[in-house]
Order: C-alpha cells, then sequence, then structure tokens
C-alpha cells in the first residue's frame, strides 16, 4: 500500500483522539478579585464544624461547609484546608434505623452510633476550620474552654501543644487568615430554645448550653474582640449572621395543634380531663357555696338585725340632732333631743319600718356582696362595710361561721341535710361548677378537645387565674422535636400535659427572636468595614423552609425528607451545608469581585435512609 | 500517541453514538458515508437497497457487501447557566458500532433485482455516568434499532427503475438514571439508588421505496421515501436500586411499556458526471421528526413514589443537505470526499442529555479500492463538528421541561457541545 495511505491510517486514529475524546467549551477560569485566599480560616460553632445529625463524625467533617468552599478557592489558590480531622463515627451520631414510609405517618426508628474510641485524642499543629460545637461568643474569651474534655471536647481536641488554658480567641488571634469567614453566636440563644427555655435567661461563660447571653456586656465586646483578631493582619472576611432558629425542623416538625384527633378520642381526651378537673373545681365550688351560705346564713341572723337598727337609729339622730343645733340649741341639749328623737323612732312603726326595710334591702345583695359581686347597692356600701368590718374583727361571729362551715359541710358530705336544703345546695354548687368550668374554658386553661387539630396541654405555673396548672397551647407557640424523640406525642401520651423544657411558649418565642435580632444588629454593623461582607443565613433558611429546587434536588424544611437539616432538626446535612457554601460563594463573589464557581449541590446528601 | 489511543477506547467500547441528527444514524456504506452521505442518485452500490430501492434495478453486477463504522463521540456539558459555575463533564460514551450488509443478485439479464439488507438506521449511545450533575436525568442510554430489508427492483427501460422494500425492525433501549436519594448498607456506607430500564422492542414493520432516473449519461435523479416505524417496547424490565425503606415503592420485577418513533426520511438527490473521472452530486433529506412527541414510560406498577412519566421532545421536522462527488483516479483508485449540514431537529428547551443536539456539519472522504474485478474495498472517515449549544433557564421554562418551582425536570439547562470521529469500511463481493 502506498505511504500516504499508510499515513492516513495514523491520521485518523489521531484526528479521533483530538476532536472525539474532548469537545472544548470555552469556560471562565474562576479569579480571585481582591481576596486573597491563601490562608482561609473558618470561625464558627457546630455548623461550621460540619456537624450533623446529632454528632460530629468524619464523614460529616469532610463536607462541612468550610471545606466544601475551600475547595472552589483551591481552584484559584492551591494550599491546604486542615481541619481538626475526627477519627469515623467521632462523637458518635444518630441514624434511622429503621423506617416505614407505607403508613399515613411514617414510622421511624433512630439508632445511635457507638463514638469512635479516639475521638477526644487532642491534635497537634494548626487548622483552617477552627468550628467548635457549643461555643458561643461568650465563651470565646474563657480560659479552661479547651481545659479538658469535660468543658468543651471539641475545642479540648483543637489544643494539642497547646496551653490549655488557651481561649478560643487566642486560637483565633495565632491563625493569621488571609480571608475568614466567621459564624457564631447560633449558640448565644440556641441552648435556651433548644431546652425549652428552661434554664431560664441566665447562663455563665464556660459552662455550655443553657441561658441566652446578654447582647450588649457579652456579645458585643466579644464579638469586637473576635473580628478585631481576624482583621489584624488586614484579612477580608464574611460575617454571618444569625438564622431564626424557628425556622429549624427542631422547633417546626411539631406544630401546636398537632393533637389530631378523631371524634371519639376527642370525647374520650375531654372525659379524661373533665373526670380530673371537673372534681377539683365541684370540690372547690362545694367549699365556696357551703362557706358563702353559712356566711350569708350567719350575717343575716347576727349581724343584719343590729347593724339595720344602729343605722336607722343613728341617721334619726344625726337628722334630730341636726335640727336641733338649727333651731339654736347646744351641743349638749341637742344631744339629748336627739337620742329621745331616735328611740321613739325606732319603737315607733315607721321606724320599725325603716329598720325591716333595711335588713331586707340588706340581705337581698348580701350574696352577691359576700362574692364580690357589685351590683347597684352603691347607697347601701357604708352599711356593708359595717358588716365587712364586723366580719374581719368579730373573733366570736367568725369562729361560729367556721364551726358552722364544718358542721354544714359534714352534714352535706355525709347527707344528713333536709332534703329541701340539700337540694339548694346542690343546685348551687352544680351551677357554681358549671359557671367556673365554662371560664376555664373559655381563658384555654381547661382543655377542650374537638375532631380535628386541638392544641397540646402544657404545664405552666399555678397562679390566681390559672388554678389549674395547665393549658392549651396557642399559636404561635413551638413543640420541640425532643418531644417526638422522647416518645411524649406517642399514642395518648400525646394528651397528657407538656412539661416546660418541650415547648417554647409565646414569651419565650419572643426572648428569642429579641436577642437573635439584638445579635444580629451588632454582626450587621460590621457591614461597614470594606473588607467586611455580612452574610444573612435566615435568607437560606427561610428559602428552605418555602421549599426549593436546585439542579434536580427539591429541598425543603421537613424533618427527614426535606433534604436539608439532618436527624437532629438543627444541624444541616452535607446537602444543607452545601446550600450554604454556595450562599457564602455568592456573598464573596458579590462582594470581593472573586468568580467562585459554586459546588454542585446533589454532589451532597440528604439524610441517609436504611 | 499509542497509548493515549489505547485510553481512548478503553473508555468507549461497547454501544453507540447517535452522529445524525437526534438519533438518526447515517451510516450505511462507507462508499456513500465519504462523499458526504450522498445516497439517493448513487447506483452500482450494493448500499442502493438502503438509500435507494429504485437505483438497485440499475446495478450492473450482483454483490454482497458488509461494513461497519466505529464512532468515537463525545459530548461535554458545562452548566453555564448557574452563575460563575466551571462545572464542565464530558461523557465517556461507548464505541457505536453501526453495521451495514447487504445482498443484491439478479437472474441473469433480468430487470430484477432482489435482495436483502441489515443496517442499523437509528440508534443512541451516550454515557454521562453516574457522579454528573444530570445523573438524575440520565447516566446512560443504549438505544438500538436494526432493519431487516428484503427488497425488490425493477428496472422499467434504460433511463428509470423503481423499487421497494419491507423493513423488519426491531431494537432495544436500555436506559440508567440515579435516584438522588442515598440507602445505607449494612457496613454503614451509603450510596445513591438508581433505575435501569431495559426492554427489547416488538417486530414492526415500515416500507422504503424509490425511484430511480437517469435522463443522461451525464444525470442522475434520485427519489426514496423510508417510511416511520414505531418502536414499541412492551414489558421491559424496570429495575430500582433503592434504598430498603423506599422499596415497597419500588417492587421487584415492574416491567414497563414504551414506545419510539423511527421517523420517516424523504430524499431527493441530483448527480452530475462532469466527466469520465469525477461525479458530483447533491442531496436534500427531510426527516419526519415532528413524530418524535414526548418519550413516554408506562409502568406495569405503578406506586405513590412511581408514576408513569411523559416527558415532552416535540422534535421538529429536520433536513439534511448533502455535497459531494467521487474522483477516480485510475482503474484502482476512487477518492472520495463531501459535507453535509444536519438541521437539528431539538428546539430550544427540550435538549435533553440523550440527545443534547446542534446543528451538525459532516466533513467527509473516502478511499476506495478495487482488488480486481470482484473484491471492492471503500473506506472512509467522517468528523461531525457541531458547534456547542447554550439552552438557558428561560428557554426550559418555557418549553415546560424544566420548573424550578415544582421541582420537575427534563433537561438540563446549559451549554452542550458534541463532536465525533468515525472511520468507516465496506468490503463488497461481486459477481
Amino acid at each position: 500500500m502506498k505511504t500516504w495511505i499508510k499515513n492516513l491510517l495514523y491520521i485518523l486514529p489521531a484526528l479521533v483522539l483530538f476532536s472525539a475524546c474532548n469537545p472544548e467549551i470555552d469556560v471562565p477560569a474562576p479569579v480571585a478579585g481582591s481576596a486573597d485566599f491563601s490562608n482561609y480560616i473558618a470561625v464558627g460553632n457546630s455548623l461550621t464544624a460540619g456537624y450533623s445529625d446529632g454528632g460530629l463524625y468524619a464523614d460529616g467533617q469532610m463536607q462541612s461547609y468550610p471545606y466544601l468552599i475551600a475547595q472552589q478557592m483551591n481552584e484559584i489558590t492551591m494550599s491546604e484546608f486542615r481541619q481538626p480531622d475526627i477519627p469515623g463515627n467521632g462523637s458518635g451520631y444518630l441514624y434511622v434505623s429503621a423506617l416505614d414510609l407505607t403508613g399515613a405517618v411514617p414510622d421511624v426508628t433512630f439508632g445511635q452510633y457507638q463514638a469512635d474510641q479516639n475521638w477526644l485524642d487532642q491534635l497537634d499543629g494548626s487548622f483552617n476550620n477552627l468550628g467548635v460545637p457549643g461555643i458561643r461568643v461568650k465563651d470565646i474569651t474563657f480560659h479552661g474552654y479547651g481545659s479538658s474534655p469535660q468543658v468543651n471536647p471539641y475545642f479540648y481536641r483543637m489544643l494539642g501543644g497547646k496551653s490549655s488554658i488557651m481561649s478560643y480567641l487566642e486560637l483565633v488571634q495565632e491563625s493569621q487568615p488571609t480571608f475568614f469567614t466567621s459564624w457564631l453566636g447560633n449558640n448565644d440563644v440556641l441552648g435556651y430554645a433548644s431546652t425549652g427555655g428552661a434554664a431560664g435567661i441566665a447562663g455563665a461563660p464556660g459552662t455550655g448550653l443553657g441561658g441566652l447571653t446578654d447582647p450588649d456586656t457579652e456579645f458585643k465586646p466579644s464579638y469586637d474582640a473576635l473580628v478585631g483578631a481576624l482583621t489584624a493582619n488586614n484579612a477580608k472576611g464574611v460575617v454571618i449572621t444569625i438564622p431564626d432558629i424557628t425556622l429549624a425542623p427542631f422547633f417546626t416538625t411539631v406544630s401546636w395543634n398537632d393533637a389530631v384527633l378523631d371524634a371519639s378520642t376527642a370525647g374520650l381526651a375531654n372525659q379524661f380531663y373533665a373526670a380530673g378537673i371537673d372534681t377539683a373545681v365541684e370540690a372547690k365550688v362545694q367549699d365556696a357555696v357551703i362557706q358563702l351560705t353559712v356566711t350569708q346564713t350567719a350575717v343575716s341572723q347576727s349581724v343584719i338585725p343590729s347593724v339595720a337598727q344602729g343605722t336607722v337609729y343613728q341617721q334619726a339622730y344625726q337628722a334630730a340632732y341636726q335640727q336641733a343645733i338649727a333651731a339654736g340649741a347646744t351641743p349638749v341639749d341637742a344631744a339629748n333631743i336627739a337620742t329621745a328623737t331616735a328611740d321613739a323612732y325606732v319603737a315607733s312603726p315607721e321606724g320599725i319600718a325603716a329598720i325591716t326595710g333595711l335588713e331586707a334591702g340588706l340581705n337581698a345583695e348580701l350574696q352577691n356582696h359576700l362574692r364580690g359581686i357589685h351590683t347597684n347597692h352603691s347607697a347601701l356600701e357604708p352599711v356593708y362595710a359595717v358588716i365587712d368590718n364586723e366580719l374581719a374583727t368579730n373573733v366570736a361571729l367568725q369562729t361560729g361561721i367556721a364551726q358552722g362551715i364544718n358542721d354544714l359541710t359534714l352534714a352535706y358530705e355525709n347527707d344528713l341535710l333536709p332534703a329541701e336544703q340539700k337540694a339548694a345546695l346542690d343546685a348551687a354548687i352544680s351551677q357554681g361548677t358549671q359557671q367556673q368550668i365554662v371560664a376555664l374554658k373559655a381563658a384555654g386553661i381547661y382543655p377542650v378537645f374537638k375532631e380535628g387539630p386541638n392544641g397540646f396541654v402544657i404545664y405552666v405555673p399555678v397562679t390566681a387565674s390559672n388554678p389549674l396548672g395547665i393549658r392549651q397551647m396557642v399559636a404561635g407557640e413551638y413543640v420541640l422535636l425532643t418531644a417526638l424523640l422522647d416518645g411524649e406525642l406517642d399514642g395518648l401520651a400525646a394528651l397528657q400535659p407538656k412539661a416546660d423544657k418541650y415547648i417554647l411558649t409565646t414569651d419565650e418565642v419572643q426572648n428569642i427572636q429579641e436577642y437573635t435580632e439584638d445579635f444580629n444588629n451588632i454582626i450587621r454593623s460590621y457591614a461597614s468595614s470594606p473588607n467586611i461582607a455580612v452574610f444573612e443565613s435566615n435568607d437560606v433558611l427561610e428559602d428552605v423552609n418555602k421549599g426549593i429546587f436546585i439542579d434536580g434536588v427539591a429541598l425543603n424544611g421537613d424533618f427527614l425528607t426535606g433534604g436539608a437539616f439532618s436527624l437532629d432538626g438543627v444541624h444541616l446535612t452535607p446537602r444543607g451545608y452545601s446550600l450554604v457554601a454556595n450562599s457564602i460563594i455568592k456573598t464573596i463573589n458579590d462582594n470581593f469581585n472573586a468568580t467562585l464557581s459554586p459546588v454542585n449541590i446533589n454532589n451532597y446528601r440528604a439524610v441517609v435512609l436504611p | 500517541m499509542k497509548k493515549l489511543l489505547t485510553v481512548c477506547l478503553l473508555f468507549a467500547f461497547t454501544g453507540y453514538t447517535s452522529f445524525g441528527s437526534g438519533y438518526q444514524v447515517l451510516l450505511q456504506g462507507n462508499r456513500i458515508t465519504g462523499m458526504g452521505n450522498l445516497g439517493v442518485m448513487m447506483y452500482n452500490d450494493a448500499s442502493s437497497l438502503f438509500f435507494n430501492p429504485g437505483a438497485m434495478g440499475f446495478m450492473d453486477h450482483n454483490s454482497v457487501l458488509i461494513g461497519g463504522n466505529p464512532i468515537f463521540a463525545s459530548n461535554t456539558y458545562w452548566n453555564s447557566e448557574t452563575e460563575n459555575s466551571n462545572y464542565v463533564v464530558n461523557s465517556d460514551n461507548p464505541m457505536g458500532t453501526p453495521f451495514h450488509a447487504y445482498a443484491v443478485w439478479g437472474p441473469g439479464e433480468s430487470k430484477f433485482k432482489f435482495g436483502i439488507g441489515a443496517f442499523t438506521p437509528f440508534g443512541s449511545g451516550v454515557n454521562w455516568g453516574n457522579t454528573w450533575d444530570g445523573r438524575d436525568l440520565l447516566n446512560e442510554l443504549t438505544l438500538r434499532a436494526i432493519q431487516i430489508q428484503p427488497t425488490a427492483s425493477f428496472k422499467i427501460n434504460d433511463k428509470i427503475s423503481i423499487g421497494a422494500g419491507l423493513d423488519l425492525t426491531i431494537g432495544s433501549v436500555k436506559l440508567m438514571k440515579s435516584i438522588l436519594q442515598d440507602g445505607r448498607a449494612s457496613d454503614g456506607s451509603y450510596s445513591e439508588g438508581s433505575v435501569t430500564l431495559d426492554g427489547e422492542a416488538t417486530m414492526s414493520y415500515g416500507y422504503n421505496i424509490g425511484v430511480f432516473y437517469k435522463p443522461s449519461d451525464k444525470l442522475d435523479i434520485g427519489l426514496s421515501y423510508r417510511s416511520e416505524v414505531t418502536m414499541k417496547l412492551e414489558d421491559g424490565s424496570a429495575e430500582f436500586e433503592v434504598p430498603e425503606a423506599l422499596l415497597p415503592f419500588f417492587p421487584e420485577g415492574n416491567t414497563f411499556n414504551a414506545e419510539l418513533p423511527l421517523p420517516s426520511v424523504i430524499s431527493v438527490g441530483l448527480g452530475y458526471h462532469v466527466s469520465e473521472k469525477l461525479t458530483l452530486g447533491t442531496q436534500f433529506d427531510l426527516v419526519g421528526w415532528g413524530a418524535y412527541k414526548s418519550l413516554d414510560f408506562d409502568f406495569k406498577n405503578n406506586t405513590p413514589l412511581l408514576d408513569d412519566t411523559s416527558s415532552p421532545r416535540n422534535y421538529e421536522d429536520s433536513w439534511v443537505l448533502h455535497l459531494g462527488g467521487e474522483y477516480l483516479l485510475n482503474t484502482k483508485i476512487q477518492l472520495r470526499a463531501g459535507f453535509y449540514y444536519d438541521k437539528t431537529p431539538v428546539q430550544d428547551g427540550y435538549m435533553t442529555a440523550e440527545t443534547p443536539d446542534n446543528n451538525r456539519m459532516g466533513f467527509t472522504g473516502g478511499l476506495g479500492y478495487s482488488f480486481g474485478e470482484h473484491i471492492q474495498l471503500d473506506l472512509s472517515f467522517l468528523y461531525i463538528y457541531s458547534a456547542q449549544r447554550e439552552q438557558t433557564v428561560q428557554q426550559a421554562i418555557a418549553a415546560g421541561t424544566y420548573n424550578p418551582s415544582e421541582g420537575s425536570r427534563d433537561v438540563m439547562p446549559g451549554t452542550y457541545k458534541l463532536n465525533a470521529l468515525i472511520p468507516g469500511f465496506s468490503i463488497a463481493y461481486k459477481f
């Protein structure tokens, strides 16, 4: 064969290689803009560390958002991004051990991977990912925060070969970033929120979760120091605000009114609460009715006649006295005249009629008066004041009433009363009980269940207006995921009153939101620096909660199936973290003229199913 | 260089890549391929059985011809629709192996010619792998259609000949994609789910008719029509690899039905013998891609998580324009060259990962060698160039193939590019 044919046989495969293996598309290369990514330091808490499923473990750590961002920075500036590598299962973490999706409601069973036996080993050297699970802004200046695994095991791990009383701030100062991200502050509200506010507001540095950090005296000075340390060498970076934690599935999975009942269960629940509450209310009403009856009788029999007579006498006396003085009599004479006139008056038919009339008037309003119900008897107020004074000071009267209450209670409860009197008491007790129940129900204190969704019942402090110490939840309040995980919502247990630690009440929610806003305003104040960009993390969380769709992947805020949140309901899945990484990358690009490429969301997993 | 070649071959070994527009495969004879795929007005080649049964009547010999074309093709995708993304992926397409075989025979001086041919007019093979960003849409697709065509041609007189064939069509489709939900294995590791749809088509029938007209010694005119055939996949296997918790929704032994149209082609062509040595020609094809409205999978067992699917394609009819020629260097060697322009049937917004198609330009060259009277060898090469094509999010939304608010997508917005190089050979025994 001729040589050019032979040559052709070589040329053809060569063309194959150049043409068919790689069609070239001209893709712009990413640039750093005004940023310097040669030493990227990520400051933060569990979210920064890559904490997921209730633990920090190797697989989660390798998909932390700072690590993902660092990979993209590596396309521009190659440099090692060192994390405090945690072995295997790390601190241990949750997994779904069984899941039945065939029923109306998913039936989930969780398992716990045991911690790696070496996870608490200290690591030497410096790190780029300084995410420390659990750390609050108020903890960063605390010397001894990493002194032992008992204080903060994650910070302890980072201090290999370093002073055990090194503070987090000092570690940040050592890191000398050229670029940084900072996402701290979540735990300054999360501890309070995730325990239903049960720990109260207080919580000293280094004491772990619980309490709220004071914005002015604790948060701001520490945050100022932190940003000062990060920007000491004119580094650029992103500070990240705290999202509204109540958007996480830890708070949204169970709604305040998720006690969804059919008609018959609602009836049973009502019977259950009625059995306890009605008896208690009735006992209280019985006591009150008997006390009222006895007091009314005693006052009517032994106080009102004398008070009525005295009142009529006084009125006659005063009238005669004033008349005599007006006619020119001396006070002594006038007194004598008045005494005689009053004596005569009370013995006269008119006087007796006046006394009887007053007695009747007083008796008519007596019950209302004793029950504190003030109707239209203002003219008689001074007279009732005399009666009240008697009741308050007349020991014999008090003793008599006490004895009377005792006697009547015994007689009533042992069924020794004449039929008519018993019937009257029964009627009064029954009516009083019903009135009380209606009032408690109207106030949301006495639980009422109906077919469909119902507010859960929670324990609250006993007060004068809430004698039962329970109430039904209202819109705007949150049931924590821990209630679900602790079995508090299983079957009929769901109808039992819930402890405070499972609940965020309206007041607590308000606290969380106010403190979060205060902290965020401090964080946002750094936006005035040209070197610092602010990333509003809540925007991402809100997008997720609305439900978004990226690259073939649907993400929403649902627990277990939503894709973004891990099994602890607060921390993210790798897929959720990749979303955060992309949002931060966008912030970096927008603020520093960089063109970092985003990561592919669907390269990162959601919750792993069994 | 040799090592690199091996790597390339390893990455591309079985199945097919489409290289006509859509999933049409225009490789049915390497004499023809070398001339820019001018076929309808060519004669005296056994491949007329495919290109124009009418021209078969003008064959002055009997012939058995076989040939094939290894296809080296690659697709590239760039996620240009995501701001600042430099995500690029190349497909590792299997090497396509379309073939053709013809036997044409006429009794003595009869005006009849009879023939039978087997060829692969449609097919596609693309493998994006199971880690790329669009793996929920497609990992890998292998589509094959094979037609067997008994044919008869009748030469009415010295100027005109007609012919017709019956196309017995079989084929298969295998499609794999990922399910973006990780499941845990017993050792604690996790991996994504996947689905494999694998079905054989039942026999379906079409026809191929043509007329060849030679008004003068200088001029050849051909006209042919190949009918549309619908490939029907019945009871194909639908295998799902999913986490155990999802198994109730993806029962084992599920099957699917689907249909895929193989579009009609009308071709008209003109050949002109400039001299005894040089022939030039042109051809125009109209391809009835408008028949491809949607790709529907009808599963036997539907569950709350497994609906039947319907993915819009809305191809439009397309056309191909060919130019080419053949030069007889001497009695043994024929040189050929050609060009064709192949308009894509895929409209904006409907460009899928299976056929990330664009208008294509084919540059061809060929060499024929006659080993004496009986043996003819034809070599060809074809280089296909396709400019990169951007499919925007807005186009996909407008087409209804991408719905960011409802969370569905049939296509990946982004920029695609394809090229291919296809050598080929045919060898004929004439008698």
